[in-house]
């Protein structure tokens, strides 16, 4: 691989090799088909968010003219290498799924076909449902002198129709498309073991003389384009971000174009019409040898039925530090802090916890910050409650959460509505830290009780995202997430942080000093060890702190799921050997951030939201918060020690962003490191009930027990 | 189960506003801090550049105090006290200033006159100070510097001896030069630092002290920068030595240096100069050894001064206000002990006629003070002496007493002969009705009391009852001239005006 600078891997290229990681996945032959189809469609809908924002970044600095990027990487040679990476994975994509994964499935009962499999019954049937359901909710659009071309949707499938020339020769074409509202797949036949599904693009092309009456049609083919995204504000110029917003999102049906996807089957004379019209060089076309869109795959993977194509599920499990007799409150008054561990205990803990808030007449406050919240969020739902209630309410939701904006806007105007304090951000900065406050009068005064997170308060995601959630009323941290609510709402600039690390005012710094602490303590007999366990690693300054603590024998382990910009090759073999880089990609997203300083045998801990990249550092509102309970810590060291043993999701960094690959890793079973967390959890919760006495054995008595003596003369109605 | 109730205090200082939300223990006043929130505004530089609030800062101080408000409310805080400082005081707009708050958030801003910053000093030096710096054994020197004034206090063994307001601040003293040189020098400071002190000279002769304890931002900020600093110290002491090689540190860095170096602000960076020439000053000018600066704030002080306040508890500078007022006292020449006698009566009046007069501690420490002082006047002229004392009084400047309290301590003193108050005495008809009550309620008891003091003898003792109509004195040793004589016919008489109620012996 070409590296501009050796000393760190260009980011774009090493986001590309995390999402080889999934593609990975879908090559698993350990992984049930359903799962594997599944994470075809993650790795298609990761690339378009990379060609929204990342590769739409790109084009934009080669249009200002920049020579020069992070790091020191060129954009267009980065472009170019993205490009050739991309085309590579794609093909591989396409392979897994047409060679693989396809026929595997339609011997396991699941058959994707094609119109032209289907006998006179099925097409009959389906022309029926075509003209109910279907036909009413498509647009064609003809194309001629009198008719401009029409704006075309970014993701959407898109049928191109050539129709018979006018008179004169010129060409003349139709654009289809292919609505969101509707079924990716449309079902020909299910009988519960056998399940038979049409594209529905296929079912339209089929059926274009409805569409185009006295039109005579000449070829059909489908296209699909993606748009630059990547929404910039001025923030300290608008004076409301909410409508700003709004006018962004009004306007994403017109924004660039940088990808067209063309399914194979236009002739070359249509294609360079379409490539005309949409203003797009080579580079940004790619020819797709199949189905268009692959991320709604995922609608196959939700079909009923097919458990053995499935993994097992891993239903969340309750966790042993709460009491369900008891109040939220009382639980973690009584334990002093208690931590959730996403998606293997549940997340019902939180959302029981704003709900008791809401209703709880001794709560005055409830002070959260929203990023991402699920569609119909019990989140939200308790919040609106609260203020109802009378509560004071205080949400700080982040508009600019990308591609939830307009899901965030909803919430914001009903929280208002419901008499909360909303407030949208912070000028030129993106609150992205998780955390809950609230403040309840008890009777022997106020009491503050917060829970933080690594992960968004999102009960979907929560069951899919590996995240560390930390109940507590810890009065030092609770003073500083009153301060931090007070930045962040704009009451009070930032005070003097005494247990939280809060970027971007002291979390890099207090990260470099934890750093350089171990380095100062480090000997070669006595080595100091630092374990991160990130989604992504690309701050410059962080990473060479980090060679340097390798160099002065610190221990450094690395789990970082996605981009991992430490290049250890490039420096001696001796400190290179120290740094060990590990990436877990499974059935759950890795998504938990935690820091470890063994700090000369007092170790510290950290847990939080904040990546090591120069956005989580200098722009966003991220906090770190410390691990001081022994229980918690012990806890942690489990999911670390887990992580950093396997070797069947875990992938180690063997060279210059290259990872080892596990799909023929089934024989690892046994390090499996989320299959062994849930039964962690397990075993916890078999230890805690063995411990309080609830599993009895079962004793069944065949005569009336010795101890039982039945009452002479007793009315059976008194008993 | 604690009695526990929510406190608030804000403090509008010349650099940035402040919020502290307390949880109070009423049993024993202890207080645990919720919220501390501050807010960076440029009061001071609107002030002493331009001598008003310009209207960007007052629109931004209604934004700050609608949001203190909306935290006040979250809380369910009700009892809060919101003080002003130099800045606004000195600023030609400040009652438009403090109405546009109240209007934005309907919280009552009070102005905090410097003398009441004496108070401050003292508790943040008592709970501050380590017990071997000997404040209680020697002379101390309390320097609080703000940003547009200098409180100085001087304090023999623990008791104030001398307090003054020196008008010149770091802010101040930056705004008077920045309009010929772009970045102040010390030795541009340094005469105006001289001039500034030298009225102390005129006041007192005797300047020296054992020790000097520096208040503020900018001398907490001189301490983070000694690098003696630890966060458990209450107090950091610097030797004389230590201290001049971190002066000459300072004067070595531009502020922007210090900046840099420190991680303080910008306004602390430039503020840094000044406070390092007036404490320089005040070592040569006082002599001291050692110089002490507290790293507790005003904001701090002030909430602990508020709650002491509200949960009644004895003033903790009463003994302070007195000693102030004996000094006072020594200098008209009215610590004789006919003015001690008086004040005994006087308290013993207070106390055993609380029930008819309903008047609390604070207005008792008035009627002391009037009983101590109220022969000031004859130091001027016999003639109208009572007239004399009045604005003997009410010019003085008594630490710890506001400008309010003092006037009413003055006409209390002003009426303990001759006329009784009448409409046409323009200083008491500019009194609220309510203090217009109290003023002739403890003049009432100080004219008795002078009857008494001047009818019994040093130990005499007096019983005291209160019937439907009359209070019933009982003579029970030393009265004897007050029985043959009938020495306060004309001092009850006012008494009866007040309180319809003769004086009658038992």
């Amino acid at each position: 691989m070409h590296m501009d600078n050796p000393r760190y891997i260009n980011r774009e290229m090493s986001w590309l090799e995390f999402n080889a990681r999934v593609l990975d996945e879908a090559a698993d032959e350990g992984t049930p088909l359903l799962e594997r189809l599944k994470f075809i469609a993650i790795f298609s809908s990761n690339l378009d968010e990379f060609f929204m924002v990342r590769v739409a970044g790109i084009n934009k600095q080669i249009e200002s003219g920049a020579t020069k990027f992070a790091h020191g990487y060129n954009p267009k040679k980065t472009l170019k290498m993205l490009d050739r990476r991309v085309r590579t994975l794609v093909s591989r994509q396409y392979r897994y799924l047409e060679e693989d994964i396809r026929p595997a499935l339609a011997d396991a009962g699941i058959v994707i076909c094609a119109y032209s499999d289907l006998n006179p019954s099925q097409k009959d049937k389906l022309k029926k449902s075509f003209q109910k359901n279907i036909f009413p909710v498509l647009t064609p659009v003809a194309i001629d002198q009198s008719h401009p071309f029409p704006v075309i949707k970014n993701g959407a499938v898109e049928l191109l129709v050539s129709l018979e020339p006018e008179q004169g020769g010129k060409e003349r074409y139709a654009i289809i498309e292919v609505p969101e509202i509707l079924p990716r797949f449309i079902p020909v036949e299910n009988t519960g073991q056998r399940v038979v599904l049409l594209p529905v693009e296929a079912l339209i092309a089929a059926h274009l003389e409805m569409l185009l009456p006295g039109c005579e049609i000449q070829e059909c083919g489908m296209f699909r384009i993606t748009r630059d995204m990547d929404i910039s504000i001025d923030e300290e110029s608008v004076a409301d971000l909410l409508s700003e917003i709004q006018v962004e999102m009004q306007k994403k049906g017109r924004r660039e174009v940088i990808r067209l996807e063309l399914a194979k089957g236009l002739s070359p004379k249509a294609r360079r019409w379409l490539e005309k019209k949409l203003d797009v060089t080579p580079q940004m076309i790619h020819g797709i040898n199949g189905l268009l869109n692959l991320k709604r795959l995922l609608e196959i993977t939700s079909l009923p039925g097919f458990a053995n194509l499935r993994d097992q599920e891993l239903p969340p499990l309750s966790s042993t530090q709460l009491d369900p007799e008891k109040s939220i409150f009382d639980n973690i008054r009584n334990e002093g802090a208690i931590v959730l561990h996403h998606p293997y205990e549940s997340f019902t803990p939180v959302i029981r916890f704003l709900e008791e808030a809401a209703n709880d007449p001794g709560v005055l406050a409830i002070k959260q910050t929203l990023y991402r919240v699920s569609g119909d969020s019990p989140i939200v739902r308790a919040l609106i409650q609260a203020a109802r209630n009378g509560k004071q309410v205080t949400v700080l939701i982040e508009l600019r959460a990308r591609f939830d904006e307009e899901n965030n806007i909803l919430w914001a105007r009903e929280l208002a509505e419901a008499g909360a304090h909303v407030v949208y951000g912070l000028a030129g900065l993106k609150v992205h830290c998780k955390a809950l406050l609230v403040i309840r009068r008890e009777p022997d005064g106020l009491r503050r009780y917060f829970h933080l997170s690594t992960g968004n308060y999102n009960d979907k995601t929560a069951k899919i995202y590996t995240d560390i959630g930390l109940f507590g009323c810890d009065k030092l941290l609770a003073d500083d997430l009153s301060a931090l609510f007070n930045v962040i709402t704009g009451f009070a600039k930032p005070p003097a942080w005494r247990k939280l690390l809060v970027a971007p005012f002291n979390l890099k710094e207090r990260l470099l000093f934890l750093i350089e602490r171990e380095v100062s303590f480090s000997t070669k007999e006595n080595p100091g060890h630092i374990i991160f366990k990130i989604n992504s690693l690309i701050d410059s300054d962080i990473i060479d702190a980090l060679y340097k603590a390798a160099k002065r024998h610190v221990r450094i382990d690395l789990i970082v799921r996605g981009i991992c910009g430490i290049n250890p090759y490039h420096i001696e073999k001796s400190a290179a050997a120290r740094i060990r880089v590990l990436s877990i990609v499974d059935r759950f997203l890795e998504h938990s951030r935690i820091y470890y300083f063994s700090n000369n045998g007092t170790p510290d801990y950290y847990i939080g939201s904040a990546d090591i990249m120069p956005r989580n550092l200098y722009s966003r509102i991220e906090i770190l918060f410390p691990i001081d309970h022994d229980n918690i810590r012990t806890e942690l060291d489990t999911i670390m020690k887990f992580a950093l043993q396997d070797s069947r999701k875990g992938r180690r960094l063997t060279g210059p962003n290259r990872y080892s690959r596990t799909i023929k890793a089934a024989a690892q079973e046994k390090t499996h490191s989320q299959i062994r967390l849930y039964k962690f959890y397990q075993q916890k919760i078999a230890q805690r009930q063995e411990e309080a006495g609830e599993t009895p054995d079962i004793t069944v008595f065949r005569t009336p027990p010795s101890s039982i003596k039945p009452r002479l003369g007793t009315d059976k109605k008194d008993e | 189960m604690a009695d526990m109730e929510l406190m608030a205090s804000i403090d509008i200082g010349a650099h940035s506003v402040r919020l502290l939300i307390a949880q109070v223990d009423t049993a024993d006043g202890s207080y645990e801090i919720l919220e501390d929130m501050e807010q960076p505004i440029p009061l001071g530089a609107n002030v002493f550049n331009r001598g008003r609030i310009s209207s960007q800062s007052i629109l931004l101080m209604c934004e700050i105090f609608r949001n203190f408000r909306m935290k006040l409310d979250e809380y369910g805080v009700a009892r809060y006290k919101a003080i002003a400082t130099s800045a606004v005081r000195e600023a030609a707009n400040a009652d438009i200033f403090i109405e546009r708050l109240a209007n934005a958030s309907g919280l009552r801003v009070d102005i905090f006159e410097g003398v009441d910053n004496a108070r401050l000093d003292y508790l943040t030096a008592v709970n501050s100070l380590p017990s071997k710096f000997g404040f209680y054994k020697r002379r101390t020197l309390l320097a609080s510097l703000g940003t547009g004034a200098c409180q100085l206090s001087f304090y023999d063994k623990g008791m104030i001896a001398l307090t003054q307001t020196i008008r010149t601040g770091t802010l101040r003293i930056l705004e008077q030069i920045s309009e010929t040189v772009s970045i102040p020098i010390p030795q541009l400071i340094s005469p105006l630092v001289v001039r500034a002190f030298s009225e102390l000279e005129h006041i007192s002769d005797d300047l020296e002290a054992d020790g000097l304890v520096m208040m503020g931002s900018s001398a907490r900020a001189l301490a983070t920068i000694s690098g003696k600093h630890k966060e458990e110290t209450k107090a950091l002491v610097l030797s004389r030595q230590e201290f001049h090689t971190l002066h000459a540190k300072l004067l070595r860095l531009s502020p922007p240096e210090i900046m840099r170096s420190y991680g303080i602000s910008a306004d602390l960076a430039e503020a840094l100069i000044p406070c390092g020439v007036i404490a320089r000053h005040l070592l040569n000018l006082t002599g001291v050894k050692n110089i002490a600066i507290p790293l507790t704030t005003t904001k701090d002080a002030l909430l602990q001064d508020f709650i002491h306040d509200t949960l009644k508890k004895d003033d903790y500078f009463e003994p302070q206000i007195l000693s102030l007022v004996a000094r006072l006292a020594e200098k008209y020449h009215c610590n004789d002990e006919f003015s001690e006698r008086t004040v005994l009566f006087a308290e013993k009046l207070f106390r055993k006629l609380e029930e008819i007069h309903g008047l609390s501690k604070k207005e008792l420490l008035l009627l002391k003070i009037a009983a101590q002082l109220h022969k000031a006047g004859l130091f001027i002229n016999n003639k109208s002496h009572h007239k004399h004392t009045y604005y003997l009084i009410s010019s003085s400047e008594i630490a710890g007493l506001s400008g309010r309290q003092l006037l009413l301590a003055a006409l209390v003193a002003r009426y303990h002969r001759r006329s009784f108050p009448k409409t046409s005495h323009i200083e008491y008809m500019a009194l609220l009705p309510a203090e217009r009550s109290v003023v002739n309620k403890l003049a009432s008891l100080l004219r008795l009391a002078c009857g008494l003091a001047a009818a019994c003898s040093p130990e005499a003792r007096l019983g005291i009852s209160i019937s439907e109509d009359a209070v019933l004195l009982k003579p029970e040793y030393g009265t004897e001239a007050l029985m043959d004589n009938n020495f306060i016919e004309n001092d009850a008489a006012f008494f009866h005006y007040v309180f319809a109620k003769k004086i009658a012996f038992n």
